[in-house]
């Protein structure tokens, strides 16, 4: 069975899952997006602000820059959690450092080191996934500027150990 | 299935499977200097039923599936009320109208079907022949290796593989990978063996489903490709260019450092001309009913200047 390593394991969807990958690929950090679905939250087609922590977050790297033909309101930067998911599900798509993949998840999940180790699947095929980190953002909170925050804070979190180690 | 190379093979095949400097140093048509004036002009006999058959998907405003950005178009002028009396439309007053648009779109990706110029991808800070991958630039795009090498098109011999049809499934599953074997299995199904300056088009079925999904069509997933072991094949029988009904490369690969092998070794280690995202059921289904699984292939690209390939309508003639 072939085995997929990626730098960051990414599960758990909603716009935290892209904005980790983007800002862990400003960084150089390989990671693997699995299973994505957008974030079902209440006021997903609402735009709305995004704070001062994300702006920071998302401005390096030119991830903002993506964002910005479609913004609602320039300043501050305002969009709809839907429109941030569906612009930067694309443009991780592009991104060399990031692999998408859909409608699959990664089972049988066991540490392995400060990383983790598991099965993903479609249903039918099969890989070992091997990473060296991960994040899963299931728990992440529905407000698009909290979700941001904690994807850089998590990656952030995930760079200092990797540097450590 | 055959064993896949080991990461430190592939990566070796960097420096054995070069091209670098066998055609010169101010090289720029890669493998396509396999394909001799000789070779084109014996691939126009094999025209002899007069029929032509795209390997391009339409390109499309709004969301597609696989796009990195939608594609746009802004009409500029349009027939819109032209019927009333008097309006004047893009051509002035009086009797004469027409229409003209601009159109947008990134190429690259798994949604529009695309020549890959050799300046497109980098390896260690460099393209193929030794260039500096700091020749693409914002300002200028690529002053070294852009599609503009390409620029009289090309016409050969076509060779489909149709490996789909050898394993006897609509589509490839995504760990079915094709490795040489699967291709001399096809080539000896098909009667044809592929020589030097040859295009080969290989099928794993995966553009039948998504022309069948539509826009329910994920591309975002796991898919059958070349294996990375294909690569000393396609070195050693000089095949000038490559595509498939996929972006060539498996996914994942399985490599740690080089995870589109077919990609990085080809492009910039053999200067080899890829075709991603060819729909290749029509072209299929006429080499079954001719039973005939050569063709002269032609293939122009659009002539941008600084630009990393172009959106292309692969034809194959029969």
């Amino acid at each position: 069975m072939v085995t997929v390593w990626t730098g960051l394991l990414i599960v758990g969807g909603g716009p935290g899952a892209l904005a980790a990958a983007e800002i862990a690929s400003g960084y150089r950090l390989p990671s693997l997006v699995v299973g994505h679905e957008a974030g079902k939250g209440p006021n997903a087609e609402f735009p709305v602000a995004l704070d001062g922590g994300a702006v920071a977050a998302l401005t390096p790297h030119g991830v903002l820059d993506v964002l910005r033909p479609y913004l609602a309101v320039a300043d501050p930067p305002t969009l709809s959690p839907h429109v941030f998911e569906d612009i930067l599900k694309h443009h991780c798509v592009a991104d060399m450092n990031v692999t998408v993949y859909d409608a699959m998840e990664v089972t049988d999940r066991r540490p392995a080191g400060a990383g983790l180790r598991g099965t993903l699947t479609d249903g039918s095929a099969r890989w070992d996934v091997e990473a060296e980190a991960f994040i899963d953002t299931s728990g992440y909170p529905d407000g698009l500027s909290d979700a941001v925050n904690r994807a850089a804070s998590d990656v952030r979190a995930v760079l200092k150990r990797m540097q450590a180690g | 299935m055959p064993t896949p190379p080991s990461e430190e093979q592939v990566l070796s095949w960097f420096d054995d499977l070069s091209n670098w400097g066998r055609w010169g140093e101010d090289d720029r048509l890669g493998t396509l200097n396999h394909l001799t004036p000789a070779k084109t002009a014996s691939a126009a006999q094999l025209v002899r039923e007069g029929i032509s058959v795209s390997c391009s998907y339409d390109i499309r405003t709004g969301r597609q599936p696989g796009a990195t950005v939608e594609s746009q178009r802004y009409m500029l002028s349009t027939g819109l009320g032209l019927e009333e009396e008097g309006r004047q439309g893009l051509m002035g007053r009086g009797r004469a109208g027409g229409a003209q648009e601009y159109i947008g779109m990134v190429f690259h990706g798994y949604d529009v079907t695309h020549l890959d110029s050799l300046a497109h991808l980098f390896w260690d800070g460099k393209m193929y022949n030794g260039q500096p991958a700091s020749l693409v630039s914002d300002r200028q795009g690529a002053l070294k290796h852009d599609v503009l090498a390409v620029s009289n098109g090309v016409s050969t011999r076509g060779v489909l593989l149709d490996i789909a049809r050898l394993r006897g499934v609509d589509v490839l599953a995504p760990d079915d990978h094709v490795y040489p074997e699967d291709l001399e299995a096809a080539e000896e199904a098909a009667g044809v063996r592929l020589e030097p300056g040859d295009v080969l088009l290989m099928r794993t079925g995966e553009s039948g489903a998504r022309l069948a999904q539509k826009k329910d069509y994920n591309p975002n997933k796991p898919r059958s490709g070349y294996q990375a072991a294909c690569l000393p094949w396609l070195h050693e029988r000089g095949i000038s260019m490559i595509g498939s009904d996929v972006a060539q490369d498996v996914s994942p690969a399985g490599y740690r450092t080089v995870t589109m092998p077919i990609h990085m070794v080809g492009i910039v280690a053999m200067g080899l001309w890829l075709i991603d995202n060819c729909p290749l059921e029509d072209l299929a289904a006429t080499c079954n009913r001719l039973n005939r699984w050569e063709f002269q292939f032609a293939l122009a690209p659009i002539r941008f200047q600084g630009v990393t390939g172009s959106p292309t309508n692969p034809l194959a003639v029969f």
